[in-house]
């Protein structure tokens, strides 16, 4: 055992005393004078094994720093003895002290106690003084406050509702918190919402009241704007009137510059004068209404307030828009439309001097619903309307409301839209309106010349309509070419040209002439002339009515030269663009059935001379040399016809019906020598009629005065067809009738049929005086031969 | 010792309601049977009545009011709507002028249906909507006059001229009763008592019974 342990131990503390103990050291001084836990190097000692190193130090140090403590005790011991010695001096100083200070303590009590006594009074005042500074702070506070309040009441009393508000929101953000008073915060508490509603109930029914004042004012301001655009067009036709007459007398363009000055200055007027200014009927007053949305705008109520005008002035016009069942729209549309317009221009000021209550967009779309409603009260009435008149006077102002309302602005596109769609409607009217009036005025015709003893009346039938023959004024009492159907008739297409003209005026469409003009050809063209051809077909007795007809159709064709003229003036269309263009005669179908008319009669009377024609010797011995008997009655009856109608006809009228009747004639003469009422004639008969030819012939030279062109051959070409039929009986080669060339120069208007015919008719002389001798074969006339070949050869053609 | 009474009023008034579709009847009922006023505008279907008593020159009288659809197609029960009744309010609204415009019609009806001696008033309602008036004042007055009407202008919203209304009809019913009543009294006066009238105006041949008047002691 020993020897074993011994080897072991020796070789540990030989390295481990140098390094280890060194270490060791170190690391407890530091934990020693860092304060550390001893604790681990303890453990570490005595699990190492040398606790006895460690005692042996400690030990060590112990009395090393008992040594040095007696030293220190020794040095000290006299410095401890003289500071007991010190303590007990102070002890008795100490007590002395404490007398002295009992002393003056009381000393001091005794001397402050009536110091004591102020101090509380005077604390006591202080207190007092603060409250009363408090108190007057409070009631000077209060005092302002009530100043606020009557001033506030008296704004109340005087309606002064802003300065009133600006008051109660002083009161409220600058007096409510420094209100000590609760009584008194509760009472403005309670009474400022009080006074806000007050305020908004007296505003509102202010704005209530202005609303129901204004609309009377609209009525009678949409009135006023409406009569002031009448009276402006009033101005203006009457400034186109002189210039029309102007224009007529000088052909001046110099005063068309003057009048459009004029207007212009008168325009500029009128467009400052609605509303504009402040005074007067014309002006109305938005003070009310300024003041509501003031006072809502403080009151911050600024959006509901104007949500509240917009509905309740949609709420308005919507009444507005009310159509009484009982009253007849004729009546009531002023008001409907005036009602209307005085609404728009109220509108159109508060949008311009509202401060923005109302949008330009709200007040669009107000008048749209407006535009759409009046254009369905339109559509609505017009669509029951029978009376061309009712459509004008609607129109008429209808239009009006247009130009008021153009003048502020508000597009009137759709209600001139649904005056031009009832435009064919209105013309239907006043078609079937004159066509009743027409046919009045037909129906009372006597067909005699009118009698005119005076000049208004010249001037009033004649001069109005343009259809005298001559600028000089005649000799009164004068008989005019007309009957009465023709001024009645006139006078009936001038109203309808102005009623047109009226009705197309101020619609919108500025170039309305093409419309007018379009109407009126149907009325002449649909209306009169059916009217005059009835009239000629169904009432003409005799030849002079339907001289006298002709007669009346050849002024009418004055007169529409005057009706188209007319139209264009009243249009604004120049004369000279209108003349420029050509037109036809619209009473064309008129004019042709009075002439056919009047034909018809004189054939008819020709006829009843030509039965004389019956009396004529087909087989005489020789030629009557003064023309057979028809033909003397017949011209003797023409003389005295063209006499007669000379004095009413134009030549034109005359030379036309002439030329029928002649051809008629000529026609009869024909028929006659084809009829069976005459079985042959001899070359005398033929020479006769020949002479009747001549005859006739000769009276139509003599008329050659009555026509202006002087054309005489027309009515020789008349007498043509038999003309050549007797040349061809009397020419010694009758066959060239055969030749294509001769034909057509010679015998154009002869039938091969009725050629046949009448030739075979011809008999020579030859034969009755010659008859005995037949037998003995005399040599055939050379006429003859031709004549049996034209015959023949007619014969086989056919 | 005191006797109870039969009942409790003394006369009992029928008074119809008459008037195009939405011109406010129902409101005027309600705001002068319960003091009601309701804003939704709820079309009456078929016949509502309702009464209210009140005191007429110290007579209590019942007005029973009834008040009907203005369409078309309640017709059906105008005989009996009418039957009995001895007023009409005709009401039409101020700010449509086609019921005012109307205002003929159901005066034909009236009369083709009811009494001849019905009392009748006309009543513009709505007269709160000042401002969107269609019917002025004048021109209503004017067809009262020429037709021999009473006329008011009513609000049933603020509650304006809706008392003065029933009241103006029941007094005209009233006087026309004890007119009535007072011929009826000295036709009968070997009776030597007075005796009730009865309400129902075409039976006033002296149908004794029904409702009497009232006695005490």
């Amino acid at each position: 055992m020993l020897s074993s342990k011994p080897p072991r131990r020796k070789v540990v503390p030989a390295n481990g005393d140098d390094s280890a103990d060194k270490l060791d050291q170190l690391l407890l001084s530091s934990a020693i004078s860092n304060n550390e836990d001893l604790g681990p190097f303890i453990r570490k000692a005595f699990t190492s094994g040398k606790p006895e190193t460690l005692h042996h130090h400690l030990r060590h140090f112990a009395r090393s720093k008992e040594s040095e403590i007696e030293e220190v005790c020794k040095a000290h011991y006299q410095d401890f003895i003289l500071a007991v010695d010190d303590l007990r001096s102070l002890l008795s100083d100490v007590d002395s002290l404490k007398s002295s200070l009992s002393d003056s303590n009381s000393r001091l009590q005794h001397v402050a106690r009536p110091l004591l006594s102020s101090l509380d009074a005077f604390v006591e005042t202080r207190n007092v003084s603060k409250n009363v500074n408090l108190a007057i702070d409070s009631v000077r506070t209060c005092v302002k406050l009530m100043e606020v309040c009557t001033r506030a009441n008296r704004h109340l009393a005087d309606d002064n509702f802003y300065m009133a508000l600006k008051c109660v929101d002083a009161i409220e953000r600058e007096y409510l918190d420094q209100t000590a008073s609760s009584t008194l915060r509760r009472m403005l508490e309670k009474k400022i919402p009080e006074i806000r509603s007050y305020i908004e109930r007296k505003v509102n029914k202010e704005f209530g009241d202005w609303l129901v004042e204004i609309r009377v004012v609209s009525r009678n301001l949409g009135q006023l704007a409406i009569g002031q655009a009448s009276a402006a067009r009033q101005r203006e036709e009457d400034l186109r009137i002189k210039q029309r007459q102007a224009e007529e007398q000088s052909r001046l363009s110099v005063r068309d510059c003057i009048y459009a000055l004029e207007e212009e200055d008168e325009d500029g007027i009128i467009a400052g004068g609605i509303g504009e200014d402040g005074g007067g009927a014309a002006g109305f007053d938005l003070t009310s209404l300024c003041r509501a949305y003031h006072i809502h705008q403080t009151l911050g109520l600024e959006d509901r307030f104007k949500q509240y005008y917009f509905e309740n002035r949609k709420l308005q016009l919507t009444s507005d828009f009310q159509v009484s069942s009982m009253t007849p729209f004729l009546e009531s549309h002023q008001t409907f439309f005036a009602q209307i317009a005085g609404f728009f221009v109220v509108e159109d000021r508060v949008l311009r001097a509202g401060g923005g209550l109302i949008s330009k967009m709200e007040v669009e779309n107000l008048w749209d619903i407006a535009v759409s409603k009046m254009c369905s009260v339109l559509e609505d009435q017009f669509s029951r309307m029978q009376t061309a008149n009712h459509l004008l006077l609607i129109k008429d102002y209808v239009s009006l409301l247009g130009v008021t309302l153009r003048r502020y602005g508000y597009p009137i596109d759709a209600l001139l839209d649904v005056l031009s769609k009832h435009r064919d409607k209105y013309h239907e009217l006043l078609l079937s309106d004159c066509r009743k009036l027409i046919a009045e005025a037909v129906a009372a015709d006597k067909f005699e010349q009118m009698l005119m003893k005076k000049e208004y009346e010249y001037s009033m039938n004649v001069l109005s309509f343009q259809i005298q023959t001559s600028d000089i004024i005649p000799a009164f009492p004068y008989v005019a070419p007309f009957s009465s159907t023709v001024p009645d008739c006139c006078r009936i297409v001038r109203s309808f040209i102005e009623d047109s003209v009226s009705f197309m005026s101020y619609g919108g469409q500025l170039e309305f002439y093409e419309v007018v003009k379009k109407y009126l050809d149907r009325l002449l063209s649909e209306v009169l002339d059916e009217a005059l051809v009835k009239l000629i077909n169904t009432s003409i007795n005799g030849v002079s009515q339907a001289m006298q007809m002709a007669a009346n159709m050849a002024v009418l064709e004055r007169a529409c030269d005057f009706f188209f003229r007319h139209a264009a003036q009243l249009s604004g269309v120049p004369l000279r663009m209108v003349e420029r263009s050509r037109r036809n005669f619209p009473l064309r179908k008129a004019r042709d059935a009075a002439e056919e008319m009047l034909s018809g009669l004189l054939k008819a009377k020709v006829d009843g001379f030509m039965t004389l024609i019956e009396n004529v010797n087909w087989m005489g011995d020789e030629a009557p040399q003064s023309g057979n008997e028809y033909v003397n009655e017949v011209i003797i009856y023409l003389e005295i016809l063209v006499s007669t109608a000379q004095q009413i006809l134009p030549s034109q009228v005359l030379k036309r019906v002439l030329q029928e009747v002649f051809a008629h004639i000529s026609e009869k003469i024909v028929g006659t020598l084809v009829s069976d009422s005459v079985k042959r004639f001899n070359v005398n008969a033929i020479t006769g009629i020949e002479v009747d030819i001549r005859l006739l012939e000769s009276f139509a030279d003599n008329q050659a005065s009555l026509f202006s062109d002087g054309d005489v051959d027309v009515l020789r070409a008349s007498l043509a067809g038999s003309k050549q039929l007797i040349n061809l009986l009397l020419s010694n080669h009758p066959e060239n009738f055969l030749n294509p060339v001769i034909r057509e120069r010679s015998y154009n208007t002869l039938d091969h049929k009725k050629v046949v015919i009448v030739s075979e008719k011809l008999r020579d002389p030859s034969d009755r005086l010659f008859g005995t001798f037949g037998s003995r074969g005399a040599r055939q006339n050379p006429k003859r031969k031709s004549l049996d070949t034209l015959i023949k050869r007619l014969r086989d053609v056919s | 010792m005191a006797f109870k009474v039969d009942h409790e009023y003394d006369y009992l008034f029928k008074v119809v309601l008459i008037g195009d579709s939405g011109v406010g009847k129902s409101n005027i009922l309600s705001r002068f049977t319960r003091n009601e006023f309701c804003l939704e505008s709820k079309s009456t279907i078929g016949v509502e009545f309702a009464t209210r008593t009140l005191q007429v020159e110290g007579k209590t009288v019942k007005a029973q009011i009834w008040d009907t659809a203005g369409q078309e197609r309640y017709r059906a029960i105008t005989s009996a709507y009418y039957r009995g009744a001895v007023g009409a309010l005709l009401v039409y609204d101020i700010t449509k002028r086609q019921t005012f415009d109307n205002v003929q019609r159901w005066l034909r009806e009236l009369r083709d249906h009811a009494d001849s001696n019905i009392v009748i008033m006309m009543a513009g309602n709505k007269s709160d909507l000042n401002h969107l008036r269609a019917v002025s004042t004048e021109d209503a007055q004017s067809l009262a006059e020429r037709e021999g009407l009473s006329f008011l202008e009513t609000s049933a919203l603020e509650a304006y001229n809706v008392d003065k209304a029933f009241q103006t009809i029941l007094f005209d019913i009233y006087h026309i009763i004890s007119k009535k009543a007072l011929a009826a009294q000295e036709a009968t006066s070997s009776t030597g008592l007075p005796q009730g009238t009865t309400i129902n105006v075409s039976n006033m041949a002296g149908n004794a019974g029904g409702n009497r008047s009232c006695c005490s002691n």
